[in-house]
Formats: structure tokens, C-alpha cells, sequence
């Protein structure tokens, strides 16, 4: 990234590489569409872009893209809902946006009608009934492969809780797989 | 089946995080790839950043520029013109918007043409005279003032129209450099006998001290 900002294109097409499946996959996870993660995963690069002269390596650039990924997916849900207050984080809430997301899956008919086949799509569909803030747990570790720590940090939870997140995410998973056994 | 570690970092469940990603291998359609790879390749350059300051210190020298050329042009004259018009202030002379061509132009312009007038009724040892760095001796100035005097006094003054005159003796007046205005006078009377008719009301009673 500090390469791109001192004028590198080539650094931003090897950013870009090596981390838009990774964002692109945590936004259509939480969405469930296609065409509004598309649309999200383009503004969260157009931010990143926008901001490579102000980027300082105080983080990782993996754990800065996720917290960009991660609040445009909450501005998203907030516009879709008015003024009322979305968080990944706040459990009170998670049955509503699993309602929004459930919604949001509904419109993608493709993807939810393939989903009841093989293991990996098992797999997708198992974590697409847990709560938002477990999966987003789930999605930061493996699609943006951050760190307990970075997580924690990302969401603003304990160490503690995201482990548990992770724990619960994890069991979910594992049960939805053997049950194709 | 797996090896859960809670307590690591790294592989909570290996075996559901090689079926994960397996399964998960969506990627952004190329339409937006190309959009987001094209805009970071047409970012502005980075001096487009300075561009503000660079536009903002670019004005700044201009109008330091301009702030240090007007009063040099009037130090060149001073020492042959009246004293006080190194003074006057800008401000005074925007008041001045009943003068056709401009108050600075119509100083220019009465520099110019009533210099030997100026000189003559004008102290050498003024204050404006010793600084403008030019102290002529007063036996000098008196010299090249009776001398200017007959040849050059009456052909440039008689393009300022009296009105014009008038109006820049009052704007010296206003300015508070009545050592100025009182030259402007004295040469504005030398060229038009009827001079005082020209004058504001407010400065005829000024003007009768001045002799």
C-alpha cells in the first residue's frame, strides 16, 4: 500500500489480487447477492484507493481493508433501513438483519438453489443460519485471514468474545457437515 | 474428523477450513475488476494534492508583488513630486469612485504633469523626501523647480481635467496628507486661477489656509 501511495500502480494490481476474492466472498456471505456485493466490494476498493495518500501502516492492510468491507457493509443495512441502528456486533439486532439477509438470499435465487448438494455448499448454507456476528467472525478469519486479535480489534469485542464466536461458528459448520454423513 | 483449537490462532477446524474454502471460490465479475483497476490507475497525480497551497502561496507572492511595485513607483517620483503621495493609501483612493479614470491613474497622471509645481513649494528635508532615500539640497530643488517651472509646468497639467484635480486633492486631503494635498493645491491653483471653485465645499475652508 505504501507503494501504491508513493505512485505504484503495479503494487495496488498485486493488493488487488491477492485480496478481492477475500473481500468480495465476505460481502456476498453477509449479503447473500451477488449484484449488491458487487456493488459494495467496488465502493470498498474505491475507498481504498481514494485514501492510499492518508494509509499508514499502523495495521495491517488486510485488517484496514476489512474494517473499510466491514462498515460499508453496516452503512449498507443502515440505508436499507432507515435510520435504525445496524451492528454486526449487537446481538439484539441480529434477528432483524438475519431477516434483511434472508431477503437479500431470496433475491439470489441461484445461489440459495444449488445450495443443498456437496459439502462446500452445505457448508454455505449452514453459515448463512448463524447469527450475523458469529458469521462475520467466521468470514473475517477465513476469507480475510485475520487474527484473533485483529478481529477483536476490527469489532471492537474481546479476544474472548470472538473466540467464542468462532468456537460457536465452527460447531455450526461441523454439524452441517456430519450430517451428510 | 477435525482438530478443533480454540485457543489458537490459526485452525480452529482444518478440516472445515480446507471443505470452506473449497466450496467458497466466488470472484468479482471482470466489469468490476476493470472499474476498480482503472480508477486506481487514473488517480491524480500526488503533487494534485499541493495544488490548493500551491494556487494559495502563488497569490500570496502576487499580491505581495503588486504591494511592493505600487509603492516603488511612487518612491521614484517622490523626490520630484509632492511628498505625500508615497502615502496615499489605497483604501482612500477605492473611495473615490467619481474619478473618471481612476484615483491611482489620475495620481499617476498628476505626478507627471505638475512635478515642477510640486517641487517648488515642497520642503527638500521633508520627511517624505529624506525617505525616499533622495534628500535633495533645498537650494537644488529650488533650482530645478524654477527651472522646470517656465518650460514643462503648463503643457502635461492642462490633460487633467480640473474635476479630476479636484477630486485627487480631496482624496489626499481624506488620506490625512495635507502636506500632499496642500502641493496638489498649489499647483492645481498655478494652472487654473479658478481653482478653489472645483473644490469640495468641505475643503474650501482648508484650502483658504493653504497658500
Amino acid at each position: 500500500m505504501l507503494a501504491y501511495a508513493g505512485g505504484s500502480t503495479k503494487a495496488f494490481e498485486q493488493l488487488y489480487a491477492r485480496h478481492r476474492g477475500g473481500t468480495y466472498r465476505y460481502l456476498l456471505r453477509h449479503t447473500g447477492n451477488r449484484a449488491t456485493a458487487e456493488e459494495l466490494h467496488q465502493e470498498v476498493w474505491l475507498k481504498v484507493v481514494r485514501a492510499r495518500d492518508a494509509w499508514s501502516p499502523q495495521a495491517r492492510f488486510a485488517t484496514w481493508l476489512y474494517t473499510i468491507a466491514r462498515n460499508g457493509l453496516i452503512d449498507h443495512w443502515r440505508a436499507r433501513r432507515g435510520a435504525r441502528l445496524v451492528s454486526l456486533d449487537d446481538e439484539g439486532v441480529e434477528s432483524a438483519v438475519e431477516a434483511a439477509l434472508m431477503g437479500d438470499r431470496h433475491e439470489a435465487g441461484p445461489l440459495s438453489a444449488t445450495m443443498n448438494v456437496e459439502s462446500g455448499q452445505r457448508l454455505v448454507a449452514a453459515l448463512a443460519t448463524i447469527p450475523p456476528a458469529q458469521r462475520d467472525a467466521f468470514l473475517l478469519h477465513v476469507e480475510g485471514g485475520l487474527a484473533l486479535r485483529e478481529i477483536a480489534a476490527l469489532s471492537g469485542a474481546s479476544i474472548e468474545t470472538v473466540k467464542s464466536r468462532l468456537r460457536y461458528a465452527y460447531g455450526r459448520l461441523r454439524t452441517a457437515l456430519e450430517d451428510l454423513q | 474428523m477435525s482438530t478443533m483449537r480454540p485457543d489458537g490462532d490459526d485452525d480452529f477446524d482444518t478440516m472445515i477450513d480446507g471443505e470452506w474454502r473449497k466450496a467458497s471460490r466466488e470472484e468479482p465479475r471482470p466489469h468490476v475488476d476493470a472499474a476498480i483497476l482503472a480508477a486506481a490507475r487514473t488517480r491524480r497525480p500526488r503533487f494534485a494534492t499541493w495544488q490548493p497551497l500551491a494556487a494559495a502561496a502563488a497569490i500570496a507572492g502576487l499580491a505581495f508583488l503588486l504591494v511592493q511595485s505600487l509603492p516603488r513607483e511612487h518612491a521614484q517620483s517622490a523626490p520630484e513630486s509632492a511628498p505625500g503621495l508615497q502615502q496615499e493609501p489605497a483604501d482612500a483612493e477605492a473611495s473615490r469612485s467619481d474619478a473618471a479614470s481612476g484615483p491611482r491613474q489620475l495620481a499617476k497622471e498628476s505626478q507627471a504633469s505638475v512635478e515642477p509645481a510640486a517641487v517648488a513649494p515642497a520642503p527638500a528635508t521633508g520627511p517624505h523626501a529624506t525617505a525616499a532615500g533622495a534628500p535633495a539640497p533645498a537650494a537644488a530643488a529650488e533650482r530645478a523647480a524654477a527651472a522646470a517651472e517656465s518650460s514643462s509646468l503648463a503643457a502635461p497639467t492642462t490633460q487633467i481635467p480640473p474635476e479630476q484635480w479636484a477630486a485627487l486633492i480631496e482624496t489626499l486631503h481624506a488620506s490625512g496628507d495635507l502636506a500632499a494635498a496642500a502641493a496638489q493645491l498649489q499647483a492645481f491653483r498655478m494652472q487654473h486661477a479658478d481653482a478653489d471653485r472645483y473644490l469640495p465645499e468641505a475643503l474650501r475652508e482648508w484650502a483658504s489656509a493653504v497658500e
